[in-house]
């Protein structure tokens, strides 16, 4: 009988067994790699982000993912023309400006990991014009809660200009036109276009920390933007949500074609207004699309995991070059 | 008429002058004892066992040998072989009677057929008695766990009934219930089938080489046929499992004319739940009322009736249904309430008609109908008191999904010469596809809205015509050549499909033949499966101009081997490439989708996936043996299997989620005595490929907020970013189990009673089912567990057969 009772004890406790249990994996099946992060904008110097993954079983500060000892070499039209220099962060910086028309390539070395690779088109923007530019002048008084409660004079300002753009419809690439001014409470709006179809926002917010240093913030006026919103444009066909117009070039679709906008702000100080336009290469909408869809999904078991989109050889991260035409608006 | 019209005619009159000095045999072979169709059961002459057929899945043999005298030999497993002595001087009809008794413990897997001789490959027919013996899961007999053991199956999850034939996904199996498509086997989440093994006669696997006479699907025909019920006498038998218990009666209508059988099946966790959430309720005190359960039922049935000796019909049905639900109710507030049901089911009926032209001319014609639906439904009611007024609201929604087929068909079975056999015939479907109905009502008085979306069922139309014909080329080449052409149609699409079909063996020695197959295929209709874990929720949908149907191109070949007399081997391998597979994109999913429609009325779906390509190829090793007592089978398979999307990957190519390199499979059967036998299956393969996340970065947003959090001195928060690298880039453990069964029978005064006990995963081992990944904030690192599924599982069941 003892016997009996100790099998049905020993078959209990295996039975009850945990059905979980600790995994290791281990690091050697999945080295780690290098990450490059960085929007480069045409005439301005490279800047970009050097960091490393983290392996599974790591433990880490984001400070230690920081890479400050890596060798960035900048090559254009596969020449070597600089390295690259540590700043800060992980951030490295060239001397020399990016031109359009040309490709770079840079490479990044650190030692244990495989050489990565981030190859960078800046496209010749002649093709965009902006052409035309008007404006309207009114003194007017806003009430406004900074710096202090209390009324202050601005500038209501109207702006009217014409974006024109030559497409190459062998690329899937995208425009941004944007008004730029280097004080505050800036805010520019509105553009239309006869036909209604849907539009196209995108967010640069992750552009303004040492990735870009060329431009200023901008500001915008989030009810207009609203009121905006109901407008449409063809080719308008990606919503990413913030402050910005993508236009896809299928509203150009090859040809030449001329936008009309206008944008309004209020400032209490007048100083030049840039207008800008800038082009994107397509891979700019498929990163920006992967992260939208990466934090909609990311703990969703039932669908595959996403991969933010990433365009360096050996390694991991985004680089692009960007281009824009600029034209100054002085008031005289 | 020319010269060469005029060769033919004196052709064609000549061979019909030789055919005409030639007679048929024909008939049945059936089951003395019960009245019941034998399939596969071979009539051949004992001097030239080469002058043979085999009988149809009705039973029925046409043989035509020249005028002579003849012993005719008519075998099949399990049961004493017959012989008669023709004297064929004119077409003869002969029924057969088997007896099974003498021969009911020698159980061969494949011995219907003799594999050396036979042309088709890649097939395997699964005696349902070896089936019933094997160990059982809960206690309930599962004929697709046994379809898993077979080599160039593999099985998806733990504990789940899928197969994946030869590096094909879960739907491009033709899974077949007397001839009748089942779109969803899966009971529980797929850890039981739909297959109620009491009411099944015969199981059949086709993986490659399939003849022209089936088609619709890429990877395989799984071929089940229900019993048709006792001619002479009636039966009963109850079987009472620990989680579900099942009856069967089967009996004659009409004695010798007509019988009928009615097998049903359910599962009662529900049932034994209600006591416990009772006491719940009564200890609780509190002010809700909670009441939840799961539960399935299958029901089958078929009747049939012979008319005469060339007429008989079948009326086959199946319906099965799985339901899980759960209700809050507030105590107090009685109109307060909160209720959910998940309930799948598939309901299949067919009418058959046999007719037998003339002895050389058999036909089946067949009109079915086959429905799969699942509805996932929310209601919660509440009341409010505004202004003094008790408001009633109810919040309403529901989301529905199916697929329905009404099909007619015809076969024809032509055996013009003792060398020749033709099969014709033509399918013609009508598809109804529901891809995602949502409703959802909110409703409170006085105010009411009330929506419904995405109710466009989708219609496509199919059709087949096949040809194939059997052909001995002497006494040592076999061969199966035929096409079939497939046509299908959704809006305003057409998409037409020549199959060509190719089988051969030649007999290289008295035991040893060389066979080869090539097999074009197409499949119009896909699964979106959400996950591998057989849910309901996945979802069948038809193939459009924007998504295409599946294509498939399998080569094999290999040999058959019968080195003992109740021994067979065969060796083969196999080279499948697939075109317009369907994966979803990256992050996409419909489970739980409400708003799966765009504004132009397109459904979504078709955006959610992606097409692209895989192929399989491998070799697969089997042997199945009956040594007296010991009956058994062992499989190995060595095999590789890919995927390439463009879109997904960056377009490389990636492991499918069941390359399993090595997959060892053994099942045996082992009868002590009358009263004693025992079962043992063990599995062994590679693990599964998962997407796991092997490395973290920070991408540029990371980088931005961890600046702006040093600048603004703010926790940046988790800014990690998962890279999983290409899809499956995992591979887990090897998975392994061994069940043990005994089954212990005793004659008792009414019948014949049997205890079955089982142990699935005998030995405990931890199989893993998937990886738990979190980030543990102390230790600063990612940690993963491994979460296994079925630790040692006893079960057992009671079985009593009336007699």
């Amino acid at each position: 009988m003892k016997y009996i009772t100790a099998i049905i004890m020993v078959f209990l406790l295996i039975l009850s067994s945990s059905c979980e249990k600790e995994f290791i994996i281990d690091d050697d099946d999945f080295p780690q790699m290098l990450v490059l992060n960085g929007i480069v904008f045409q005439d301005s110097n490279f800047r970009i982000n050097v960091s490393k993954s983290a392996g599974l079983n790591e433990s880490y500060t984001y400070g230690d993912l920081f890479v400050s000892d890596a060798i960035v070499k900048l090559y254009k039209e596969e020449e070597y023309i600089e390295t690259m220099t540590h700043d800060s962060i992980g951030f490295y910086s060239s001397q020399n400006l990016a031109i359009g028309g040309h490709n770079y390539k840079i490479k990044v070395e650190k030692e244990g990991y495989p050489v990565a690779v981030a190859n960078l088109e800046f496209k010749n923007i002649n093709n965009m014009t902006i052409k035309n530019v008007s404006y309207t002048l009114t003194d007017s008084t806003y009430v406004y809660d900074r710096p202090e409660p209390g009324e202050i004079l601005l500038y209501y300002v109207k702006i009217n200009f014409e974006l024109d753009i030559n497409d190459n419809p062998n690329l899937k690439d995208y425009y941004c036109p944007m008004v730029e001014c280097e004080q505050q409470y800036v805010s520019q709006n509105t553009m239309w276009q006869d036909n209604n179809e849907s539009e196209t926002w995108i967010e640069l917010s992750e552009l303004r920390h040492g990735l870009i240093n060329t431009y200023s913030e901008v500001y915008s006026n989030f009810e207009m933007q609203n009121q905006i919103s109901s407008l449409s444009f063809k080719g308008f066909d990606k919503y990413y949500g913030g402050y910005y117009r993508l236009l896809s070039d299928e509203l150009f679709n090859g040809q030449s074609i001329t936008l009309q906008l206008n944008t309004s702000f209020h400032t209490p100080e007048l100083k030049d207004i840039s207008i800008l336009s800038f082009w994107f290469p397509g891979s700019i909408v498929e990163y920006k699309e992967s992260i939208k869809l990466y934090q909609t999904v990311n703990d969703n078991p039932y669908t595959e995991p996403v991969n933010i989109y990433s365009n360096i050889e050996n390694g991991i991260g985004f680089v692009c070059g960007v281009g824009v035409v600029k034209q100054i608006v002085s008031f005289e | 008429m020319g010269k060469k019209g005029l060769v033919f005619i004196v052709f064609v009159f000549t061979v019909f002058s030789v055919y005409s000095q030639k007679h048929t045999i024909s008939g049945y072979v059936e089951d003395k004892e019960t009245g019941e169709r034998l399939i596969g059961a071979s009539v051949y002459n004992e001097l030239n066992p080469s002058a043979g057929t085999s009988t149809n899945y009705y039973g029925f043999f046409s043989l035509t040998l020249p005028t002579g005298n003849y012993n005719l030999m008519m075998t099949y497993v399990g049961y004493t072989p017959q012989k008669h002595e023709i004297v064929l001087q004119r077409d003869t009809a002969l029924n057969i009677s088997l007896d099974s008794h003498i021969f009911l413990d020698e159980v061969t897997i494949s011995g219907k057929r003799d594999i050396v001789e036979d042309a088709q490959m890649s097939r395997i027919d699964i005696p349902i008695k070896m089936i019933k013996d094997l160990p059982s899961f809960m206690g309930e007999t599962d004929v697709l766990k046994a379809i898993q053991l077979l080599p160039g199956v593999q099985a998806g999850r733990e504990g789940m009934s899928g197969i994946y034939v030869r590096g094909g996904g879960p739907d491009q199996n033709l899974i077949l219930l007397d001839g009748v498509p089942v779109y969803n086997v899966n009971h529980l989440f797929g850890f039981f089938s739909v297959f109620n093994g009491d009411a099944i006669s015969n199981v059949s696997l086709i993986k490659g080489g399939f003849p022209a006479r089936y088609g619709g699907r890429l990877s395989s025909v799984l071929d089940v046929r229900m019993k048709e019920g006792n001619m002479y006498e009636y039966k009963s038998d109850i079987a009472i499992g620990l989680i579900a218990s099942r009856a069967t009666i089967e009996g004659p209508i009409v004695k010798g004319k007509s019988s009928f059988i009615v097998s049903a099946r359910r599962t009662y966790l529900d049932i034994i739940a209600i006591p416990f959430e009772w006491l719940y309720a009564s200890l609780d005190g509190g002010t809700d009322r909670f009441t939840a359960g799961y539960f399935f039922h299958d029901f089958n049935a078929k009747l049939n009736y012979r008319f005469s000796g060339k007429d008989r019909i079948y009326l086959s049905f199946y319906g099965g249904k799985d339901k899980v639900y759960a209700n809050f109710r507030n105590k107090s507030m009685r109109s307060d309430k909160d209720k959910f049901n998940l309930s799948w089911g598939n309901f299949i009926t067919s009418f058959r008609w046999n007719h037998i032209f003339t002895p050389k001319l058999f036909a089946n014609t067949s009109f079915t109908f086959t429905k799969f639906n699942y509805f996932i439904g929310q209601e919660q009611s509440y009341s409010s008191n505004i202004n003094g007024d008790y408001v009633s609201w109810l919040n309403k929604s529901a989301y529905s999904n199916g697929i329905y087929d009404l099909a007619l068909n015809t076969d024809f079975e032509w055996s013009p010469l003792v060398w020749a056999k033709i099969r014709f015939g033509a399918v013609g479907i009508r598809h109804s596809f529901n891809p995602g109905f949502s409703t959802n009502t909110n409703w409170h008085s006085p105010s009411q809205t009330d929506t419904a979306f995405n109710y466009t069922k989708v219609f496509a139309n199919e059709f087949a015509a096949y040809s194939e014909i059997e052909i001995k080329a002497g006494k040592r080449v076999n061969f199966n050549i035929g096409g079939r052409f497939a046509a299908y149609q959704i809006r305003d699409s057409l998409f037409v499909s020549p199959e060509p079909r190719l089988s051969a063996s030649v007999l290289l020695a008295k035991n040893l033949s060389f066979k080869m197959a090539y097999s074009k295929m197409q499949q119009n209709i896909h699964l979106l499966a959400n996950s591998t874990l057989g849910l309901p929720t996945d979802i069948w949908v038809p193939a459009t101009d924007k998504i295409l149907p599946q294509y498939s191109t399998q080569y094999a070949a290999g040999f058959a081997i019968k080195p003992y007399k109740n021994c067979e081997v065969t060796i083969e391998g196999f080279y499948k490439k697939m075109d317009n597979l369907v994966e979803y994109k990256d992050g996409q999913s419909l489970f739980f989708d409400f708003n799966n429609t765009s504004a132009d009325g397109v459904e979504k779906w078709e955006d959610k996936v992606e097409q692209g390509k895989g192929w399989a190829y491998g070799i697969e090793l089997y042997t199945n043996m009956n040594f007296g007592k010991l009956s058994a089978w062992a499989g190995y398979t060595l095999s590789w299997n890919n995927r390439q999307f463009e879109s997904l990957s960056n377009g490389l190519v990636f492991p499918y989620k069941y390359d399993r390199r090595h997959d060892i499979s053994i099942a045996a059967t082992y009868k002590l005595n009358e009263k004693i036998d025992f079962g043992l299956t063990w599995v062994f393969c590679n693990g599964d490929n998962i997407s796991l996340s092997h490395n973290q970065y920070l991408t540029a947003d990371g980088i931005s907020s961890y600046v702006g959090s040093l600048e603004n001195e703010n926790n940046p928060g988790n800014i990690m970013t998962n890279y999983y690298g290409h899809r499956n880039n995992y591979q887990l453990p090897a998975y392994h189990r061994l069940d043990l069964g005994v089954n212990l029978h005793k004659e008792k005064k009414r019948g014949t009673r049997t205890w079955s006990f089982s142990l699935y995963n005998a030995y405990c081992r931890q199989n893993p089912l998937f990886i738990d990944i979190y980030y543990d904030t102390e230790a600063q690192k990612t940690k993963f567990y491994q979460i296994s599924l079925f630790p040692i599982i006893p079960s057992f069941s009671y079985i009593f057969k009336f007699k």
